[in-house]
């Protein structure tokens, strides 16, 4: 074993004596205080470690994040199998199947009954997705995939044109407004709204001149709009910028709160 | 039930008919024209630059699901695995979804046996499933990103706050980076911290772009077509709301009578 590996082996060695004495010392100060539990000081040390080795990742790609990285990936999938288990398979298909299929043997059978025999065939359409693993009927897997995507398709087709296509008559703003049709707006707001309704108007056509594709832009007046709207866009996203920036600051805040007042319990 | 309004209809009519000429258009062998996408036009290079490292590629699909997006993900995907398999690189895929696993293999190993580089890698160390989340996906990601040591770095679909994440990484190891995203809001964060970004609509456009496909050229054209109906509507509609405002307007005047 040559030195270097010597040396990582003794700092972790002393990193985890380290870790299990602070948590016996301040366990012992604790012990009495009604509101603690060992449970909920080993949590907040568990966690406290994950957050360490997860910012070890600033320094460096290290064997101390790798460990804990694997372990969240293998954490992850147990869980995610076990909840699609729990509370999809079993709560959202099993139940409701053996409760319809009793209900028609029984000739009990009620308006939701027939909704939930239906099921049957969703778990049929389920089943043929595992033919992806057989070249021979891999066709059959495809039946799944292309219900699955019309289904999306169609779906996201809707939402743009009841959500979307709206917003091009919200565009239809008015750059001349008199007193008669704004009362309650003086000079200086009527003018505010014909700048903005200009800008909108501008903005939005700029833009979406800039996602042609298959128009020539050749001549500078072709290559204003593109270029303008670009500007504009960059604009927003700057906006975006400071706007999750801001969010995120929020979230190491809150990651350092935890690490002063759950873990190191400092007032 | 909600319903769509006539008007609504016959719009949407109107974009369908659009993209069904165009996608004529094209079957039928007419040249079509599409402008160059400054980011797109990079892969080339980076597929080259990786190769002559020595290293590995990453193709990033993001969080994508079983939707329209991944097609044209994966699409843009076999184009560049396809550029890799010819220099005989190796593309490393992480995929979030277990039902895009399969299919994203399959288009994988299509693309090297196009090549004739079937068996060349092998898909089970090449691809791999990161499920449990975005956390999980980031962390997984970044740090095979740097045990690898990819040579350039494929940013493309849909991400939240781990597209940082996964640009850090990327120039962490070194990789050029190319970006093209439906994602908005990660937009700025992918311009700041990779080489070339294409976003919005450009996303769509470059499977077409790359693939050349009739229908999906066709398709592309029809929708700027689309979007031309619409500026046009748009410029129009604010015209008649100032000449229709009021009764005391000349043509509300002409068409309702004084």
């Amino acid at each position: 074993m040559n030195d270097k590996k010597v040396i990582y082996l003794v700092v972790a060695a002393a990193v985890v004596a380290a870790l299990i004495a602070g948590f016996l010392v301040q366990w012992s100060r604790v012990k009495g205080n009604p509101d603690e539990d060992l449970t909920k000081r080993f949590g907040a040390w568990a966690a406290a470690i994950c957050v360490f080795a997860v910012f070890s990742y600033l320094y460096s790609e290290n064997a101390f994040y790798r460990l804990f990285e694997h372990a969240l990936l293998g954490f992850g999938l147990g869980m995610g199998t076990a909840l699609t288990i729990q509370e999809v398979l079993i709560d959202k298909w099993w139940k409701p199947v053996t409760v319809a299929v009793k209900a028609f043997y029984a000739g009990t059978q009620t308006g939701q009954s027939y909704y939930d025999i239906l099921l049957i065939l969703a778990a049929l359409f389920g089943l043929l997705l595992y033919f992806q693993y057989s070249k021979k009927y891999l066709w059959l897997s495809r039946i799944t995939i292309g219900i699955t995507v019309g289904m999306g398709a169609g779906l996201a087709i809707k939402g743009t044109a009841v959500t979307t296509l709206p917003q091009i008559t919200s565009t239809f703003k008015m750059f001349f407004v008199s007193s008669e049709l704004a009362p309650s707006l003086d000079v200086g707001g009527r003018a505010l709204y014909m700048v903005e309704s200009f800008l909108l108007l501008l903005v939005v056509c700029c833009v979406l001149y800039y996602f042609f594709f298959s128009f020539r832009r050749e001549s500078a007046i072709a290559k204003a709009p593109a270029n303008l709207g670009r500007f504009f866009l960059m604009i927003s996203f700057g906006a975006f910028f400071g706007n999750t920036f801001m969010t995120r600051v929020v979230l190491l805040i809150e990651r350092i709160q935890f690490l002063l007042h759950d873990w190191l319990m400092v007032q | 039930m909600e319903q769509a309004s006539w008007a609504l209809r016959a719009f949407i009519f109107v974009i369908v008919f659009f993209v069904l000429w165009k996608i004529h258009h094209a079957r039928s062998g007419r040249e079509l024209y599409l402008r160059k996408i400054p980011g797109l036009e990079k892969v080339d290079e980076a597929v080259g630059r990786s190769t002559e490292m020595g290293r590995p590629i990453m193709f990033n699909p993001g969080f994508i699901g079983l939707s329209v997006e991944l097609f044209c993900c994966l699409a843009c995907m076999q184009h560049v695995v396809r550029k890799a398999a010819r220099v005989n690189t190796n593309v490393l895929v992480p995929v979030v979804d277990p039902l895009v696993y399969p299919i994203t293999e399959e288009y994988w190993k299509d693309a090297y046996a196009m090549e004739g580089k079937a068996g060349l890698f092998s898909p089970a160390d090449s691809i791999r499933y990161l499920p449990g989340g975005q956390s999980v996906y980031a962390s997984s990601t970044s740090g095979w990103m740097e045990r690898e040591r990819v040579g350039a770095n494929f940013l493309w679909g849909a991400y939240g706050w781990e597209s940082l994440f996964l640009a850090e990484g990327g120039q962490r190891a070194g990789a050029i980076q190319i970006a093209c995203i439906v994602s908005y809001h990660q937009v700025p964060f992918l311009i700041v911290s990779c080489d070339y970004t294409a976003f919005g609509e450009e996303f769509y456009a470059a499977g077409a772009y790359f693939g050349r496909d009739p229908v999906l050229l066709g398709s592309l054209i029809g929708q700027d077509y689309s979007k031309l109906l619409m500026l046009l509507m748009m410029i129009i509609g604010s015209i008649l709301a100032i000449l229709m405002a009021t009764e005391f307007t000349p043509l509300y005047m002409i068409l309702y009578g004084f």
